[in-house]
């Protein structure tokens, strides 16, 4: 893999934190382990997945008061900037982001059970409801103290002990910590390399009132930041996953050799490369700033990770299917690892809504408001 | 890293608001000649409230600010919904060429009233056979005495028909590889043998004009630089147009995008899905050029010398604002036609202008393709051969 081409983050600490995650991943052998283990995936979690949660990546949105780092969003960006370019297995999603965030939110005893899983001793992951029109009908919702429906799409549902269900009590949003064993999970098949994908489904499971993790106010507040937060750490993830392709497609580009010279040579190929640069570049501009604006106002962090995930598909997509092209027939086999990024820069265009969708709702807003 | 620079920035774009929001706005005529006047009125009044040459140096009417506070300026500027300044070759090409090259006498002459918009320059570099090729150009300046008499043409030039002063490049050696035999010379444009023919544009304006230099005498003193140095002049002052036309572009596809949406909520007019998709994402494209904006910003502050990212910069700019101007441009319909209509309550005359005019932006000052090729070459180091 080449080196990173683009400025680095001006933070030293977010800089300190891209460097130590992309060494700590390709010491783990990252990303060539996954084509190894496509065949045949080890039980998760795995070992960068313990390394992980030792480093306190699942703590560092934590408030220090409740033994977590203390640290912002431009620092944990920078580790999904770096995860962009090695990759790794895991629902990095859940535990670094959304976990944090709502473990700060909750009851001190249900704190205590997200705690273990912020050290990496058991896996908690969201679920719930797709975007609309997908997943209409089978919605999770709570009557009573009976919590019923399916969520789909759950990453790493079958190796979860527990999830954070989100689910609609009476036109309210409310979320509940509901063990595993109270649901039924089947799994389904990924094309994203970094993810195992399961159906979980509640048939009217008991919920005691003290497994609220939130509700009212509080919970349509919470799950509105950790969808920011996610939006905001899904495009950190694809700005490096971007960058990657980009520098394996010019490293690749120069070393390919037809016609008795390096591709790169050819003007078509030039420009296709230094268009992939350009999108790159403005990834990676809109992303740390989306990071910087996040940490200097919190409350900014539902706008700006819709807006930075609204856009990040489209320079992602671009970038993908570019660079298969440069690299020709060999960037369609698993012989070069070009088809993981793509196939995870993919899956995480759908991730927490459509580029299209999103869009629509920002444009929605700033006609209508007054 | 914020710090205090940041308070202090945040303090100055407050000053910055609170003046503009007490002062009087021009109006915008859509005539070319009109607005020029207007705006050059506008200018003059920015300049001597403090707000222009923020990064230039005090000695020359400057603020000796860092450029940060400049972009600063032009952000509450557009946020305030008022014009930008007009002389836009004083502020962005030809002024900071002479801070960084010009003689301390071509600097105090000069900078305060390019500032002022008391000057008008004009940038002399292409020519007719000598666009992307800007090297092979022919115009020649030869030496006679303690004056140099230039000869040749030049094309696409800028406001040349309302300009004071050409900043010119010029051959100085017919027998040198052709990077290494080209000047830059300050032309009086009210000189003997300066003929200047305004060309009509697809807008519709004349704004840039061809001119003709013949036996046209140029003292000694106006050269910039060194004799012969002018292309490192020039690549100077191209790159450095890059990065401030970056930070003006984006203001404009800004203003105009916040526009274009607060007519449209005005109108009252059922707005479709698909109308407002687009919107969705010209917003987003003009917040990822606001991002890349403040990135080449630290570029410039941390005196990082004009380069190829300026080129990546080129290629971003130029895709939002085309995109952007071809989205008002399209909820025109078939209003497209006609030059005195306003569906939606959007004026079709300043959007057809505008949209045609954003079409030049990948030809200009260095096309797509050009950058294209400057990006392979020299930032991702890609083999010719």
């Amino acid at each position: 893999m080449s080196d990173v081409p683009f400025t680095k983050p001006e933070d030293e600490l977010a800089a300190e934190f891209f460097s130590t995650t992309i060494a700590q991943l390709s010491g783990a052998g990252m990303p060539e382990r996954l084509l190894e283990e496509e065949e045949k995936l080890p039980p998760f979690p795995d070992e960068p997945w313990r390394a992980a949660a030792e480093s306190g990546w699942f703590r560092l949105l934590l408030p220090e008061e409740l033994d977590g780092l203390g640290l912002g969003y431009a620092e944990l960006g920078a580790i999904f900037r770096a995860v962009g370019h090695r990759l790794m297995r895991g629902p990095l999603l859940d535990h670094a982001v959304a976990l944090p965030l709502i473990a700060a939110a909750t009851s001190e005893a249900l704190r205590g059970e997200i705690s273990a899983a912020l050290d990496g001793e058991s896996t908690i992951v969201l679920a719930q409801p797709l975007p609309r029109p997908y997943g209409a009908g089978s919605d999770l919702t709570l009557a009573g103290a009976e919590l019923r429906g399916t969520a789909d799409l759950v990453s790493f549902g079958a190796a979860a002990d527990s999830f954070v269900v989100v689910a609609d009590r009476d036109g309210e949003t409310v979320l509940l910590l509901v063990s595993a064993s109270a649901a039924e999970v089947r799994e389904r098949g990924s094309h994203d390399p970094t993810v195992e994908l399961a159906t979980v489904g509640f048939s009217d499971v008991e919920v005691a009132a003290d497994r609220v993790l939130l509700e009212g106010a509080a919970a349509a507040r919470t799950l509105a930041m950790v969808h920011g937060a996610q939006r905001l750490m899904a495009v950190a993830e694809l700005s490096g996953a971007v960058e990657e392709m980009t520098a394996m497609a010019v490293s690749y580009a120069g070393e390919r050799v037809q016609f008795e010279r390096p591709i790169a040579g050819f003007q078509a190929l030039r420009h296709i490369l230094a268009e992939m640069t350009g999108k790159a570049s403005t990834l990676l501009s809109l992303s740390d700033a989306a990071l910087w604006d996040a940490d200097a106002d919190r409350e900014r962090v539902p706008e700006l990770g819709r807006l930075a995930k609204a856009f990040s598909a489209e320079p992602s997509r671009f970038v993908a299917e570019q660079a298969l092209q440069v690299y020709g027939g060999v960037g369609f086999t698993h012989e070069v690892p070009l088809h993981l990024f793509m196939r995870r820069a993919l899956s995480l265009q759908g991730f927490l809504g459509e580029d299209a969708d999103l869009f629509t709702e920002i444009g929605s807003a700033v006609l209508e408001a007054v | 890293m914020v710090g205090t620079a940041a308070a202090d920035l945040a303090t100055f774009g407050r000053d910055v608001a609170e003046w503009v929001a007490d002062a009087e706005l021009p109006a915008v005529p859509n005539d070319v000649d009109e607005r020029f006047e207007a705006l050059r009125g506008w200018q003059k009044t920015l300049y001597e409230a403090g707000w222009l040459g923020v990064d230039w140096p005090e000695e020359f009417g400057g603020r000796g600010l860092s450029i940060l506070y400049q972009a600063e300026v032009m952000k509450q500027l557009i946020a305030a919904g008022a014009p930008l300044p007009v002389a836009i070759v004083n502020l962005i090409v030809a002024g900071p060429t002479l801070v960084g090259f010009g003689s301390d006498q071509q600097r105090a002459e000069h900078l305060p009233k390019m500032l002022a918009a008391e000057e008008i320059w004009c940038q002399g570099f292409s020519e007719p056979n000598a666009g992307s090729d800007l090297a092979s150009l022919r115009t020649s300046a030869r030496a006679d005495g303690d004056h140099f008499v230039v000869n040749g043409q030049k094309v696409w030039t800028s406001y040349a028909h309302r300009a004071d002063f050409c900043a010119l490049l010029a051959r100085t050696d017919a027998e040198a590889p052709s990077h290494k035999g080209i000047s830059f010379l300050i032309v009086d444009m009210r000189s003997p043998g300066v003929t200047v023919r305004p060309l009509r544009q697809l807008t519709g304006d004349a704004e840039f004009s061809e001119v003709f230099f013949e036996d046209v005498r140029v003292p000694k003193e106006n050269l910039v630089g060194e004799l012969n140095g002018g292309w490192g002049v020039a690549m100077h002052s191209l790159g450095s147009e890059r990065s401030r036309i970056l930070i003006q572009r984006h203001a404009g596809a800004d203003a105009a995008l916040r526009q274009a949406i607060a007519t449209l909520r005005e109108s009252g007019a059922k707005i479709s899905p698909d109308v407002k998709r687009r919107i969705g994402r010209a917003l987003a494209q003009v917040a990822a050029l606001e991002a890349q904006v403040r990135k080449t910003v630290r570029r410039v502050q941390s005196a990082a010398p004009p380069g190829a990212l300026d080129s990546v910069d080129k290629l971003v700019l130029t895709e939002v604002e085309q995109d952007v101007f071809g989205l008002i441009y399209d909820l025109l319909g078939p209003y497209r036609l006609a030059g005195d209509a306003a569906p939606l309550g959007l004026e079709s005359e300043r959007w057809i202008h505008d949209y045609l005019y954003a079409r030049s932006w990948s030809i200009s000052g260095g096309t797509l393709q050009v950058q294209r090729n400057i990006v392979a070459e020299r930032l991702l180091g890609l083999p010719r051969t």
